[in-house]
């Protein structure tokens, strides 16, 4: 009997690496090898582009980046500025979205898929032209509207109106407040579904309980529904803040693309691509850590 | 009975009326990058230029349509070369990522690998992991194994994405051993269990990976850029940047070009949509 079992475990066996084969040699070969070989060209000097030699160069990538490089430090910290405000508004917006979504209305699941829209398009060309249209757009409309007032021309156009009635910085600070609440909305469709689930996890009796008592809503929403999602909150603040991190958008990563495939600067670019990927991954680790304080698992 | 009866003619509050509202006009909001891309494909040039630039369109034209296949043919590589070659690499990564990580995922949770489990656990760590550090040598692979200018380095790289793989692994852990113990009694053998019980277990799963991974690979603009150099093999993404590069002139292909491009994605999404949601829902709760 024994022998029977462990023939057929080993039969088993011969199939359970023929199917995980595929997946283990394309997981090696672009993921864990490029990683730990990005992490050894960050410390070399390419010798010569056309024969590809490597020496051993230390830190002196690590230190170019922060001591001899001007546009790298302002790039990340811009960045890592930004991912800190919108990280916490895009987790607070989706949470709220969710609520909404989940109460009884009509039309449903036409406002499930409306929020998920800019998800489809969110990775490609087209966002990025449709995207770069508005912002500029805004931007644009603020100063032209700052010249129009400049040479009193006649005020005509809709931005000539909006900064003779709020003046040029209010208008130029509206520009900007849209462009922020576009990114912190199409940047939620995911977040916004991952909530809804975890939001209709949640039994019916606990508010029918609360309602007996004589909660309000808003004693519901904080002793109910808010404990309760805690660990839905992690985990999205966790996944936005890789999403932000990882966005093709993500001004450091064009920039590490760019010195290396565009100066071919290669050793040089990996140190860029390591130096982020450490921040980005210290900053996601600290909110975890942070947040499985609030959390309660049941 | 009565109760519920009296729910349906719930009154009209005037917060029921309010949370409508906020919630259209978030729905707008939200809609207003697709529906932008609709209106501005059917804009004839002037309209275009407008400055400071109209939201809606006044008088619909198909011009912009005509003058894409226009600046196209002019060309030497005809447009439906592009499509095709999109199309091509597309449907092959989409195709070996569903099988790849739906028997990676399969066999990591349920054959018992020694060692597998505690694979599977960096598999979620390497979820975070940014791409820009590794582009160089994912560049060297794919040069050393001869992919250059070729299909293939834009298909055989696309396969395993630890994304899916989680999300299929989701799945698979919820498909109770009992199930699969069965299979194996009534005579199925490992392959005939994947193939009968967990493919169609995870359909949901499969459908939001097919979604998802048709738009990252449709939508790809680096890849292409990078590893194809002859212009017969270029995708649709590429020629899209040419087109919205060629100024003032090619504006109006430009937005009809993206509308075409967009859309399959908006059409596949339509199709699968329930799905995608439940999985997004399904998956969530264990985080």
């Amino acid at each position: 009997m024994k022998i029977k079992k462990s023939k057929l475990t080993s039969k088993e066996n011969k199939w359970g690496y023929f199917f995980t084969a595929p997946w283990m040699l394309g997981f090696l070969a672009f993921f864990t090898y490029p990683l730990v070989y990005s992490l050894i060209l960050s410390f070399s000097k390419v010798k010569d582009i056309v024969s590809y030699s490597l020496d051993f160069a230390g830190w002196t990538n690590y230190a170019n980046a922060f001591f001899q490089d001007t546009d790298f430090i302002p790039l990340l910290l811009d960045t890592l500025k930004e991912v800190l405000i919108k990280t916490p508004i895009v987790v607070v917006f989706s949470l709220f979205i969710a609520i909404l979504l989940n109460r009884k209305l009509k039309f449903k699941g036409l406002f499930r898929v409306a929020f998920f829209l800019p998800v489809l398009l969110g990775t490609g060309v087209v966002m990025d032209t449709i995207t770069g249209n508005i912002a500029k757009t805004a931007s644009e409309l603020a100063e032209e509207a700052y010249e129009s007032m400049a040479t009193s021309e006649e005020v005509i156009s809709l931005s000539g109106t909006l900064v003779a009635i709020f003046g040029y910085r209010i208008a130029y600070f509206m520009s900007n407040l849209l462009t922020l609440t576009k990114d912190i909305f199409w940047m939620s469709g995911i977040q916004i579904i991952i909530f809804l689930g975890a939001l209709q996890t949640i039994p019916e009796s606990y508010y029918e309980a609360a309602y007996c008592d004589g909660a309000m809503e808003w004693e519901k929403f904080w002793k109910i529904t808010l404990p309760l999602v805690t660990p839905t909150i992690l985990l999205n603040t966790v996944f936005t803040i890789i999403d932000f991190s990882t966005n093709a958008g993500n001004k450091v990563i064009k920039y590490t693309l760019d010195t290396t495939f565009k100066d071919f600067n290669l050793a040089y670019g990996s140190a860029l691509g390591w130096i982020y990927f450490v921040i980005s991954g210290v900053i996601a680790i600290l909110a975890f850590i942070i947040l499985r304080r609030f959390t309660n698992y049941d | 009975m009565r109760k519920r009866k009296r729910k349906y003619f719930r009154r009209v509050t005037p917060g029921l009326v309010l949370l409508y509202i906020v919630m259209i006009l978030l729905a707008v909001f939200m809609a207003l990058p697709l529906i932008y891309l609709v209106v501005t494909a059917f804009k004839p040039l002037d309209e275009l230029l407008l400055f400071p630039p109209r939201f809606f369109v006044k008088k619909p034209t198909l011009q912009n349509f005509s003058s894409l296949l226009g600046t196209l043919d002019s060309k030497v590589v005809p447009f439906t070369r592009y499509l095709f070659n999109s199309v091509v690499t597309t449907v092959c990564s989409v195709a070996g990522t569903v099988l790849v990580c739906s028997m990676g995922a399969y066999s990591a949770q349920k054959l018992h690998l020694r060692g597998m489990k505690a694979f599977s656990r960096i598999v979620v760590y390497a979820l975070m992991y940014s791409a820009p550090a590794s582009q160089i040598p994912i560049y060297l692979i794919v040069s050393k194994a001869g992919m250059l200018d070729n299909y293939l380095s834009l298909i055989i790289p696309k396969f395993a994405i630890p994304m899916y793989f989680f999300l299929y692994q989701q799945f698979v852990s919820q498909i109770p051993d009992e199930l699969l113990d069965s299979a194996k009694l009534d005579g199925c053998g490992t392959f005939a269990t994947f193939r009968r019980i967990v493919l169609p277990l995870t359909k949901s799963a499969t459908s939001t990976i097919i979604v998802f991974s048709f738009i990252a690979n449709w939508n790809d603009s680096f890849g292409p850029m990078i590893y194809i150099t002859s212009q017969a093999k270029k995708t649709l993404p590429i020629v899209l940047r040419s087109i919205a590069d060629g100024g003032i002139a090619r504006m109006g292909a430009a937005a009809a070009a993206t509308f075409l491009t967009t859309a399959p994605v908006i059409l596949i999404y339509v199709f699968m949509q329930s799905r995608v949601l439940q999985t997004m829902e399904y998956s969530g709760i264990k985080g």
